[in-house]
C-alpha cells in the first residue's frame, strides 16, 4: 500500500502519473474511465488523511527527496493547503465522474481526462507548494490545461473564448513571474519562508521593488481569478466550455489563485504588508464591485451557462471581501466559501449542462415548464440557487452568515449590507428561472430525466450543499486554525 | 424552571419528515395523501397539548442542538407564549387541512398542494418553537418560500404576478431579518430568546437592528405600508390556502415581533428608547388604513384580506403599547384572530364552492340557501366588530384597557372607529344574504346541509363554536394561557 506519510507529493505525483499513462491506453475506454476516476479517488484519499494529519500534528514541512531547504524544493502543508487540497480533490472527484458518464461533448475523451488530471495535479501542486518557483510551474500547467479544456470542445466560440482567456492569463503569467523575479533579487530566495526571514532585513533597503512586486503579483493573480474588473474573460471561456470543464474552471480553478496568492501573503511576504500596503482596501473596493457588477450582468443573461459564469465573478468577490474584511471570522468565512461555492457552482453548472443536453435548450427564457418534465435535475439546480442566494440550511448561507458577521467584527456595516443586498441581486435572477420552470406553461420540447449515472453526480453536490449548510462544524476546525495563519 | 427534553422538536420534526412521505406516496393513493395530511397537522396538535401540564406548572421545556449551525447554535424553547400559539396554529392548520380535503377536489395540481402545506406546516410550528433567532430565522423562511407555491396555486397570470411581488417581499424581509440577526449576535455574543432580553447597548447599530426586524415581521405580518403584496397574494389562492395565510401565517410575524421586543431586546430597554412610537403609529396606521380599504373591496377574498391587514394592526398595537393588558389583548388577539379570519376564508371559500360568486354585491339570498355557511360567517363577523361575548371583543377589551393603561386615549378611540369600520363593511353584506331583495325567490332553493360535503361543513361549524362559546365556558382556558404568557413575559423583565 501508498506509505501515506508521503501523501503532499503522492497526490501530485499520483495524478500527473495517470494524465501519461491514460494517452498510452490508446481505445481501452474501460481502462481509461477506471484509471481516471482511480486517480482521483486516490487523490482524495491521500488529501483526507493528510488532512487528519495536519490537524493532529500541526503543518507539515516535505523535502522533496530528502533534500533540505533552502536548496532542496519544500512542500508546506498547512490547514489552509490541507483544506485546499481536500475540497479540490472531493469537488474535482465528482466532476471527474460527470466527465466520465456526462453527456459526451468533447471527441476524444482520453485527451480530455489527461488534460483534466494534470489541471487537478497542477491546482494541488499549487495549494502546497513551498517555493515560488514550483507555484509558477504549477501555475503555468494548470493555465495551459484549463485553456486546453476550454478549446476542446472545438466550436467557434470556445475556440476564441479560450484564445482570449490564452492572453490575458499570460499576461498574469508574467506579472506573476516578473513579481517572483524581483523578490529573487531582494531576497536572493525562492523558497517562502526564506524569503520572510530575509524580508526582515532587506525590504527596507528596496521598498520601490518590494512595492512593484506586489503590485504585479496583486494583478497578475487577480487576472486569473477573475477579481472584477480583471474578469472581463471568464463569462466566454466558462459559458463555452464543456460541462465538466465549466464546473472546474468555475468552481475551482478560480479559486486556486486565490489561495496560491493568500498563501505567498501570510508565507513570504508576512503579516506585515496588510498593515503596510493598502492591500485590504484594494480587496474590499474590488470586491464591491463584483458584487454588484456581476449580479448585474448576470441578470440580463439570457444564455444559462454565462448567467453562471457571471455569477461566479460575483462569488469570487465574496471571497475576496473575506479576506479584504480580515476580521477572523470573514476570513473564516471567505475560506469556507472557497468550498461553499466549488460545490454549488458545481452543481448549477452540471445541471445546467444536463439540461442543456437533455432539451437542446440553452435558453433561459425557453425553460419554463421544464421543471416539470425534469423534476430531479431542476429540484437540485433549485438548491444550488437557494444556496447561491443564501436561503439558511444551504451551504451558501453559512459563508455569507460568517463573513456579514466579520464585516460587523470589523465596524464596516456597510459591507453587511452590501452582502444582503447582494442576496437579494441573486435571488433576483436566480428565482424567476426556477419559478419558469416550475410553474410556466409547458413547452412543446420533450424532455426526460437523464439516466442515474448522469444524475449522481448532481444529486450527491446538492445534498453536500445541505450538508455543509447544516453541519458546517465539520469544516470549522480548518476554516478556523487557517483564519489563525492571517490574524493571531 | 426550565427542563431539557428533545420532545418539543417533534411537532416541527413530524410534520417535516410526513411532507417528504407524502410527496413520496401521492401518486399511489390519494386517500393516503390526505389522510397523511390530515394525520401531520393532528400529530402535531396532539404532540404540542401533551406538554400542557408541565407548561402549567410554570415549566420552560428547551432542546439545544449547539453543533448545529455554529458559532449561533439551533435550539428550541416551548414557553407559555409558544405553547399557545402553536396549539392555536396545529388546531386550525387540522381543521383547514380537514376542510382542504373536500375543497381541493375540484382544483388540480393536488399532489402539489397537499405536501407544500405540510412543509409550511411545519415551518411555522419551528419559527414557534425555535428557541434562538437563527432557528427562527431558519424556518421562517422555510415557512415563507414553501408558502409561495400555496399562493401560485392557481397559476393564472394573476396569481404568478401576485406570487412574485410577495416572493421579492419576503427575500427582502428575510434579508432584513438576518442583518438584525447577525447585528445582535455581533453585540450580544449570542442570539437566543433570553427573558428579559439580551445584555444590548443602545446604539445606531442596534436600533438598525430592530429596524430590521420591524421590516421582516412588518412584511410578514402585513403592517402598512409593507402591505402590498398581502391583498394580491390572499385573494388568489386557494381559499383553504387563503385561510392558512391570513389566518395563521400573518401571524408568525406578530409573534417574532413578540420575541424580540421582549426576549431580544427587553422591556426595560424599550420603555427607554422611543422605538415604540414607531411601532405604534405605524400600528394605528395600518388598523385605520386596513379597515378602511377593506370598505371599498367588492371581492369577497380581497375584502378580507384588507380586513386581516386592519386585524393585524390590533396585534402591533397591542405589542407597542408595552404594557401588560395591551399584551394579552395582543396575545389573546393571535388566537381570536386566527379563528376568525379562518372561517371566514373558509365560509367565503364554501360559498366560491357551491356558487362561484366572489363578488359581494352578488351574494343576495345566499342565506337561505347555504343557511349554515352564512351563519358561521355571520358569527365570525359579529366576532369581528367586536360584539360580547364572541372572542373578538375579549381581545379589543384588554386592548382598549391597555391603551389607558398607556394613557393613550387615542387609541382606544381608534379601535372604536375601527370597530365601526368592521360593522360596516360586514353588515350589508349580511343583511343582503338575508334580507336581500329575491330571498323569497331564493328560498324555495333550499336545500340540505348547504349542499356541501361535511368535510367542508363541519371544520367550519367547530371554528364557529369556538368563536361562540370559548368566552361563555366557565374558565376560558385562552384567555388564561394569554394572561400567563404575558406575566412570564412581564414578570422576567422586571
Amino acid at each position: 500500500m501508498l506509505n501515506l506519510g508521503h501523501a503532499p507529493v503522492l497526490i501530485v505525483v499520483v495524478l500527473l502519473l495517470a494524465a501519461f499513462i491514460i494517452p498510452l491506453l490508446g481505445k481501452r475506454q474501460g481502462v481509461v474511465n477506471a484509471v481516471f476516476l482511480g486517480a482521483g479517488a486516490a487523490a482524495f484519499i491521500m488529501s483526507l488523511s493528510m488532512t487528519m494529519r495536519v490537524l493532529a500534528e500541526g503543518t507539515l514541512h516535505y523535502p522533496v527527496g530528502g533534500w533540505a531547504a533552502p536548496y532542496g524544493i519544500v512542500v508546506l502543508v498547512d490547514v489552509f493547503a490541507a483544506y485546499s487540497s481536500l475540497v479540490l480533490a472531493m469537488v474535482a472527484l465528482i466532476i471527474s465522474w460527470f466527465a466520465v458518464y456526462g453527456p459526451r461533448e468533447v471527441r476524444h475523451n482520453g485527451v480530455y481526462f489527461t488534460l483534466i488530471l494534470l489541471l487537478t495535479a497542477a491546482m494541488q501542486g499549487m495549494v502546497m507548494a513551498g517555493d515560488l518557483f514550483n507555484l509558477f510551474v504549477f501555475i503555468e500547467i494548470s493555465s495551459l490545461a484549463a485553456i486546453a479544456i476550454i478549446a476542446i470542445k472545438g466550436t467557434k466560440e470556445s475556440v476564441e473564448a479560450s484564445f482570449r482567456y490564452l492572453v490575458l492569463s499570460a499576461l498574469g503569467s508574467g506579472g506573476v513571474l516578473f513579481s517572483i523575479a524581483l523578490i529573487f533579487m531582494i531576497t536572493g530566495h525562492l523558497n517562502m519562508e526564506y524569503i520572510r526571514t530575509t524580508l526582515i532585513v532587506t525590504a527596507e533597503q528596496y521598498p520601490l521593488n518590494l512595492l512593484t512586486s506586489i503590485g504585479l503579483m496583486v494583478v497578475g493573480f487577480g487576472v486569473k481569478a477573475a477579481l472584477f474588473p480583471m474578469h472581463v474573460w471568464l463569462p466566454d471561456a466558462h459559458s463555452n466550455a464543456p460541462t465538466a470543464s465549466s464546473a472546474l474552471l468555475s468552481g475551482l480553478v478560480v479559486k486556486v489563485y486565490i489561495i496560491a496568492l493568500m498563501r505567498i501573503a501570510y508565507l513570504a511576504l508576512g503579516l506585515e504588508i496588510f498593515a503596510l500596503l493598502p492591500i485590504r482596501h484594494l480587496f474590499l473596493a474590488l470586491s464591491t464591485g463584483a458584487l454588484m457588477v456581476g449580479s448585474v450582468f448576470a441578470m440580463v443573461q439570457d444564455n444559462a451557462k454565462r448567467l453562471l459564469a457571471f455569477s461566479t465573478v460575483t462569488q469570487v468577490g465574496y471571497i475576496f471581501l473575506g479576506f479584504g474584511l480580515f476580521s477572523p471570522r470573514a476570513i473564516e468565512g471567505g475560506v469556507l466559501h472557497i468550498l461553499n461555492h466549488a460545490v454549488m457552482k458545481s452543481l448549477l453548472f452540471l445541471a445546467a449542462g444536463v439540461i442543456i443536453h437533455q432539451t437542446g435548450i440553452k435558453k433561459l427564457s425557453q425553460f419554463n415548464g421544464l421543471g416539470r418534465k425534469m423534476p430531479l435535475t431542476f429540484a437540485a439546480f433549485t438548491v444550488g440557487a437557494m444556496s447561491m442566494v443564501g436561503i439558511p440550511g444551504t451551504a451558501g448561507f453559512i459563508s455569507k452568515l460568517y463573513i456579514a458577521l466579520g464585516a460587523l467584527d470589523a465596524d464596516m456595516l456597510v459591507f453587511a449590507v452590501l452582502i444582503l443586498v447582494s442576496s437579494l441581486l441573486n435571488a433576483a435572477y436566480y428565482f424567476p428561472i426556477i419559478i419558469s420552470a416550475f410553474f410556466g406553461k409547458d413547452s412543446e420540447k420533450e424532455a426526460v430525466e437523464p439516466r442515474l449515472a448522469m444524475l449522481a453526480p448532481i444529486l450527491v453536490l446538492a445534498l453536500m450543499v445541505f450538508f455543509f449548510g447544516l453541519f458546517p462544524s465539520l469544516m470549522v476546525p480548518l476554516v478556523q486554525q487557517t483564519a489563525l495563519l492571517f490574524v493571531r | 424552571m426550565q427542563t431539557t427534553s428533545v420532545a418539543v422538536i417533534l411537532p416541527v420534526m413530524v410534520p417535516l419528515l410526513l411532507a417528504a412521505v407524502i410527496y413520496a406516496v401521492e401518486r399511489r393513493s390519494w386517500r393516503l395523501r390526505n389522510s397523511l395530511s390530515v394525520m401531520a397537522a393532528l400529530a402535531s396538535f396532539l404532540l404540542v397539548v401533551q406538554h400542557y401540564r408541565t407548561i402549567m406548572a410554570d415549566t420552560t421545556i428547551v432542546a439545544n442542538f449547539p453543533q448545529l449551525l455554529p458559532p449561533l447554535g439551533v435550539s428550541f424553547r416551548l414557553d407559555y407564549l409558544g405553547f399557545f400559539v402553536a396549539t392555536v396554529v396545529s388546531f386550525v392548520w387540522l381543521l383547514v387541512t380537514i376542510y382542504s380535503t373536500a375543497y381541493m377536489v375540484k382544483e388540480h395540481a393536488k399532489n402539489r398542494y397537499y405536501p407544500f402545506s405540510v412543509l409550511t406546516l411545519a415551518g411555522a410550528m419551528g419559527v414557534i418553537l425555535s428557541g434562538d433567532l437563527i432557528t427562527f430565522f431558519l424556518f421562517f423562511e422555510v415557512m415563507s418560500l414553501s408558502a409561495y407555491v400555496l399562493i401560485i396555486h392557481e397559476e393564472t397570470a394573476v396569481a404568478m404576478r401576485a406570487g412574485y411581488r410577495y416572493l421579492i417581499l419576503t427575500i427582502i424581509g428575510g434579508l432584513s431579518l438576518l442583518f438584525s440577526v447577525i447585528a445582535v449576535f455581533q453585540q450580544a455574543g449570542r442570539v437566543s430568546f433570553t427573558p428579559g432580553g439580551l445584555p444590548l447597548e443602545i446604539t445606531a447599530l442596534t436600533f438598525l437592528a430592530f429596524l430590521g426586524f420591524l421590516v421582516g415581521f412588518g412584511i410578514k405580518a402585513g403592517m402598512v405600508p409593507l402591505h402590498i403584496w398581502l391583498p394580491e397574494a390572499h385573494p388568489v389562492a386557494p381559499s383553504p390556502a387563503s385561510a392558512l395565510l391570513s389566518g395563521l401565517m400573518l401571524k408568525t410575524g406578530a409573534f417574532g415581533l413578540i420575541r424580540v421586543t421582549y426576549q431580544i431586546f427587553g422591556l426595560e430597554m424599550m420603555q427607554i428608547v422611543m422605538w415604540r412610537d414607531q411601532l405604534q403609529l405605524l400600528a394605528a396606521i395600518t388598523i385605520f388604513l386596513g379597515s378602511a380599504v377593506a370598505i371599498t373591496q367588492d371581492d369577497i377574498k380581497r375584502r378580507l384580506a384588507y380586513s386581516s391587514v386592519g386585524q393585524m394592526g390590533y396585534i402591533l398595537l397591542g405589542v407597542g403599547l408595552l404594557t401588560e393588558r395591551a399584551l394579552i389583548g395582543a396575545i389573546f388577539h393571535i388566537f381570536a384572530h386566527a379563528f376568525m379570519k379562518s372561517s371566514l376564508f373558509l365560509a367565503a371559500g364554501a360559498i366560491i364552492y357551491s356558487t362561484g360568486k366572489r363578488r359581494v354585491s352578488e351574494w343576495v339570498g345566499l342565506g337561505r340557501k347555504m343557511p349554515i355557511t352564512m351563519s358561521v360567517f355571520t358569527v365570525a363577523a359579529l366576532s369581528m366588530v367586536g360584539v360580547p361575548p364572541l372572542v373578538g371583543f375579549v381581545s379589543k377589551w384588554e386592548l382598549a384597557l391597555g391603551a389607558l393603561d398607556a394613557g393613550s386615549v387615542a387609541y382606544v378611540l381608534l379601535l372604536l372607529l375601527s370597530s365601526l369600520m368592521n360593522f360596516i363593511y360586514y353588515f350589508p353584506l349580511i343583511q343582503n344574504a338575508f334580507f336581500g331583495e329575491g330571498v323569497a325567490h331564493a328560498a324555495q332553493a333550499k336545500t340540505r346541509r348547504d349542499n356541501l360535503p361535511l368535510a367542508m361543513l363541519a371544520p367550519m361549524v367547530a371554528l364557529a363554536a369556538v368563536i361562540l362559546l370559548i368566552d361563555l365556558l366557565p374558565y376560558n382556558f385562552a384567555l388564561e394561557l394569554a394572561e400567563r404568557a404575558t406575566y412570564s413575559l412581564f414578570t422576567t423583565a422586571r
